[in-house]
């Protein structure tokens, strides 16, 4: 197998049987002919850019939140340290093996170490810092409004709507007014630029990998446009970094810090001063606003600002675009997502200010050619229906699942008089706990055993089912958008 | 304790202006605007003035402007070259976020000066030299003008100064369209498209004297003209109770809030001056509110 890591302008590439960092002149050069400024995301035009975009801004937050501290390198070392301390830990990770994998020697060997000898101090970066040139000033930070009251961070998801999450403001309508809760994103003013992770590819055998698509790549169902079954262990990379995302030091970093960059405003809450920090989904509602306005005036728009008259967040407009219009996507073709996702120019205007803040006149130039390319970035027909029935597919697995277990549960009731128990554990959710009732043959009815079956065949072939949590927190996170856009048939 | 009535007016460069596609000030930001104001006054003039306490305003813009060419940095820079201009020109909507503007604030406030006799000439004196250490969202202030009115000779005397001021504009909030929009249609997206679509609406109260047809008819109107919708913030719902975090001012807790939105209707001065007339222009008058069901905190109109 050939393995190579394409991060920015560095080459992780094996060479006998060692894997390296390569910098050569003849790459950089290679490279820049490429003209990589433009994010690799664009180009992911057989996946569902929705999440591709979400994942991807996630990613970038928390890399972002390592640029906003002198030492940069120190807490990108920390993010990789933590990503090994997954993999060696008792996750689902480590029971697929992700240990053994090469890709796991890659970045290990990016970080200048062997085996488990003491990381050095100065790490090797994946990007040179002068290679840094095009600094957006609004980096997307990423926070779960209601992370705090779950206990954890999740997706907008219709089964886990909290008390928060469906309350509205008693006057005008506010992100609330849409019925979920979202991933809001703070404003960094010192900003940093993400194309060199967006831009990370993993070569496998000759067939590269999008690492923002490895990220998406949890579920299998929606690599069926990989030439290829995704290989476990770009699935396993993704997944550990997923967890160290939101798990990580810097991201509850971000959360808790407010920091003195940030526009901050004070009120009277209950007769004592507070500070507050804006942050922005809202701004969705604007864009829709704006564009819709623009398809009927073209000159009646200009760019808006936010609450205390805050610049509008490119990045968090670009962001509430990725996570949150699909869920706002009706079934009614004619509404906003589609007016959006319909017009590829547009969308990849947007994109391109959000990953280039700044760009030099040439770029802008090239940029601009690449916008009225019609090849290049437009959705056909037959995408968008690959795009969608891959969802499609993705929602009704879970919804026969459901099914399924709404069968077990009725069986369940009817055969056993001491039904206390599974009923507890079905409607907790708790599979696993209910799995092993089953394997204990506590119930013998082939039915049951077979609905079973049913329910935890594919659960297994996914993930492990020893931690519940993980169990919950995957399926949701795959199949959220599908149900929230088919929700007024399902759920 | 005595009741006034302040009239600003003031003249701001360099402003964060807010939304398209009306150029407007957000009322959240005015508002926040007189909380500092009056805490200064607190602080800075606690000789001369024993109590302090502002209550509802009005808020009428008169002249709006762009500066053109100061762009965010997440936009584009406007450019000179030919090229440029032709790339420019893809862009619709380049990132104007600066404006100047003429504003008339009319501040209700209670207030407690110890010269009985000069109140109004202190009141004046001291909010004046606060006001010119302080910045108008963000801009500079230009001309500042104030008076001070007793409640009685408002009327009189505030509304030829209100209502000679040419294309001068007050907000109405219409927080009642919207959320009938939104029990209409549903979808908070198609409720405010529908609402503040850039056509003369024929729910708009201004352009009630319209038949429907000449109402429908005129599209693209200039933006800011009476009767014109468009969203704006009006407050902030907490996403969180508020909690110790570092790097606040004075310590105070802090919260992450997200700004809440409504309608905003431009109302003529003219035409709100009548209103007074009849006794309605209390209507116009913005307070705050804090609801603690929601954990949100707005602005008004009652």
């Amino acid at each position: 197998m050939r393995l190579e890591m394409k991060i920015g302008n560095a080459l992780l590439k094996e060479k006998n049987g060692v894997t390296v960092l390569v910098e050569k002149k003849e790459f950089l050069d290679q490279d820049r002919k490429k003209s990589t400024f433009r994010p690799s995301m664009i180009r992911l035009r057989r996946d569902d850019p929705v999440p591709v975009l979400r994942y991807g801004l996630l990613t970038t937050a928390i890399l972002a939140c390592g640029k906003d501290v002198p030492e940069a390198d120190v807490l990108k070392y920390d993010l990789l340290k933590d990503l090994d301390s997954h993999i060696q830990a008792n996750t689902p990770v480590a029971s697929l093996e992700f240990r053994e994998d090469r890709l796991d020697r890659v970045l290990w060997e990016a970080l200048g170490c062997e085996g488990d000898e003491t990381p050095p101090k100065k790490i090797v970066p994946f990007i040179k810092r002068g290679d840094i040139t095009n600094f957006s000033p609004w980096s997307p930070k990423i926070r779960d409004s209601d992370a705090q009251l779950v206990g954890r961070s999740f997706f907008a998801c219709p089964e886990h709507m909290t008390e928060a999450a469906v309350r509205e403001p008693a006057v005008g309508i506010n992100s609330r007014s849409f019925g979920y809760h979202a991933l809001h994103l703070v404003r960094n003013n010192r900003g940093t630029n993400v194309d060199y992770l967006l831009n990370a590819k993993v070569d496998i055998d000759g067939v590269e990998y999008p690492l923002q698509s490895a990220i998406l790549g949890n579920a299998p169902e929606n690599f069926s446009a990989f030439p290829d079954a995704l290989p476990e262990s770009l699935s396993c990379l993704a997944e550990a970094l997923i967890q160290v995302i939101e798990h990580g030091s810097n991201y509850h970093e971000v959360e808790s810090f407010p920091g003195n960059t940030f526009r901050c405003i004070a009120l009277d809450y209950e007769e004592a001063p507070v500070e507050v920090t804006p942050v922005t989904s809202v701004e969705l509602i604007d864009f829709v606003h704006r564009y819709l306005a623009s398809l009927s005036n073209r000159t009646g728009t200009t760019e808006m600002t936010i609450g205390d008259g805050n610049a509008i967040n490119i990045g968090a407009y670009a962001s509430n675009v990725a996570g949150h219009l699909a869920l706002l996507t009706q079934p009614d073709p004619n509404l906003t997502s589609t007016y959006f996702m319909n017009d590829a120019k547009l969308f990849r205007a947007e994109l391109s200010r959000l990953t280039n803040g700044f760009l030099t006149k040439k770029q802008r130039a090239a940029l601009s050619r690449r916008i009225v390319s019609r090849k290049e970035g437009q959705l056909n027909k037959s995408e968008w229906d690959a795009i969608m029935q891959g969802l499609e597919n993705a929602a009704l697995l879970y919804l026969k699942r459901i099914e399924n277990a709404i069968s077990l549960y009725e069986i369940l009731s009817t055969e056993s008089q001491d039904i206390e128990e599974p009923m507890a554990l079905v409607k907790s959710g708790n599979w696993p706990g209910l799995e092993e009732l089953i394997t204990e043959k506590r119930f013998t009815n082939v039915d049951v055993i077979k609905l079973a079956e049913n329910i935890f065949s594919d659960v297994y072939r996914e993930i492990d089912l020893s931690n519940c949590d993980d169990f919950s927190e995957r399926a949701v996170r795959k199949l959220q958008d599908v149900i929230w856009s088919r929700r007024g048939d399902y759920v | 304790m005595c009741n006034k009535k302040v009239l600003i007016s003031l003249s701001a460069d360099n402003i964060n202006v807010t939304q398209p596609p009306a150029l407007s000030l957000s009322p959240m930001s005015v508002s926040q605007f007189l909380d500092a104001l009056e805490r200064r006054m607190r602080n800075v003039c606690d000789e001369e003035i024993e109590e302090l306490d502002f209550g509802r305003f009005l808020i009428g813009v008169s002249r709006f402007s762009v500066a053109r060419g100061q762009t965010s940095g997440a936009g584009m820079e406007m450019t000179t070259t030919r090229k440029a201009d032709q790339h420019a020109t893809r862009h619709k909507s380049p990132y104007l976020l600066r404006g100047s503007a003429d504003i008339v604030l009319v501040v209700d406030c209670e207030v407690e000066i110890e010269d009985e006799e000069g109140e109004d000439t202190i009141l004046q004196k001291e909010m004046t030299t606060v006001i010119h250490q302080m910045k108008f969202l963000g801009g500079h202030i230009t001309d500042l003008n104030i008076e001070v009115f007793d409640i009685g000779e408002f009327k009189e005397k505030a509304r030829k100064k209100i209502a000679g001021k040419r294309k001068c504009y007050f907000y109405r909030l219409r927080d009642e369209l919207l959320q009938r929009y939104l029990a209409e249609y549903g979808n908070p997206v198609r409720a405010v498209m529908e609402a503040s679509r850039p056509v003369y609406h024929k729910d708009a109260e201004t352009a009630n004297n319209m038949d429907e047809e000449s109402a429908g008819s005129r599209k693209r109107p200039t933006r800011n003209e009476p009767g014109f919708l468009f969203l704006s913030s009006i407050g902030y719902q907490l996403l969180e109770q508020p909690k110790q975090r570092r790097n606040t001012r004075f310590s105070w807790p802090h919260a992450f809030a997200e700004p809440i939105f409504s309608l905003i209707e431009l109302i003529p001065a003219s035409k709100a001056m009548k209103v007074t007339e009849k006794g309605e222009m209390a209507d116009l008058y913005w307070q705050k509110k804090y609801d603690r069901n929601s954990l949100s905190y707005f602005v008004l109109q009652q």
